[in-house]
């Protein structure tokens, strides 16, 4: 089968909204997102130094405010990124 | 029949400046996920926006220049302008454009990782050379990314290319019909301006 890439913006949103849908683990986060496990790694890192992501006492994941509003507008812009040919 | 032009050249630069205004939001959306994602692909595709923005903006100069003939008799001169036949006219924007899209394109491939399509502007530019014509290489590189999207099945992002392919198509004309070249020239304006106004308006409208 063809492998379907997608565009950073869309493996970010994935990785938000699989978070704000209750996945609290990189493992979860990587099952549910479809991301290897490493790669899902390093983006949530990367989206913790961001401030989007934060760890809890219990190391689980969460969305803080900023993650929140972040993953609302690139839903917001989905709709733009698709038309203007960005796989999502 | 100078009323007539007037309202023609009134015409053209309201769409003109809509069609900037509405790169330029574009450009300030695509800016937005850019400073989330990082993705230097979005970058390269909202500056191609932005010199689409600057080109209309130049374009819509050019009308203004056409109008102010049309009102006053006399004709406009600024420096961005030549005087073909007393109308003004500016080299710069097929520049800006072909830019802008060299940029966009540039921009989707690195983000979707087509490398395959990315290479493929190669021979189109080497043909459009050889036809030796600024619109056909734009023609060329828009068929590209056309059959790309056709693939994908992306109405919006075919709708956009295909005006801006007819856009192309009536300037291409244009200059090979020295007689109707400013009327040819005039509706490949419009085109061009029309198709990030529709763009945005298709994503606007599904967002209700």
């Amino acid at each position: 089968m063809r492998k379907r890439y997608r565009s950073i913006a869309g493996i970010i949103y994935d990785i938000l909204n699989c978070i704000e849908k209750g996945s609290d683990t990189v493992t979860s986060v990587s099952t549910c997102a479809n991301l290897p496990y490493d790669r899902a790694k390093s983006l949530i890192e990367k989206l913790i130094e961001k401030g989007f992501i934060e760890k809890s006492q219990s190391n689980k994941l969460y969305l803080t405010d900023k993650g929140k509003a972040v993953e609302k507008k690139l839903g917001e812009l989905r709709d733009l990124m698709e038309a203007l040919g960005f796989k999502l | 029949m100078e009323t007539l032009k007037a309202v023609i050249e009134l015409a053209l630069i309201y769409l003109g400046s809509v069609g900037a205004a509405s790169s330029y939001y574009i450009f300030c959306k695509l800016k937005e996920i850019y400073d989330i994602t990082d993705d230097v692909g979005v970058e390269l595709t909202a500056w191609g926006f932005m010199l689409m923005a600057f080109g209309l903006l130049i374009e819509t100069l050019v009308h203004v220049a056409h109008l102010y003939k049309a009102v006053y008799g006399s004709t406009l001169n600024l420096p961005l302008f030549i005087n073909i036949h007393g109308n003004a006219f500016s080299p710069l924007p097929p520049a800006l454009f072909l830019m802008a899209y060299t940029l966009y394109f540039s921009g989707v491939y690195v983000s979707n990782k087509l490398g395959r399509l990315a290479l493929s502007l190669a021979p189109a530019t080497l043909l459009a050379g050889i036809l030796g014509e600024i619109n056909s290489l734009m023609i060329l590189m828009l068929l590209l990314a056309f059959i790309y999207s056709f693939e994908n099945k992306n109405k919006k992002f075919l709708t956009f290319f295909s005006i801006l392919i007819l856009s192309h198509l009536a300037a291409m004309v244009g200059i090979l019909n020295a007689r109707n070249m400013f009327e040819f020239l005039k509706l490949a304006f419009a085109l061009r301006s029309l198709a990030p106004t529709v763009l945005l308006y298709m994503v606007m409208r599904r967002k209700g």
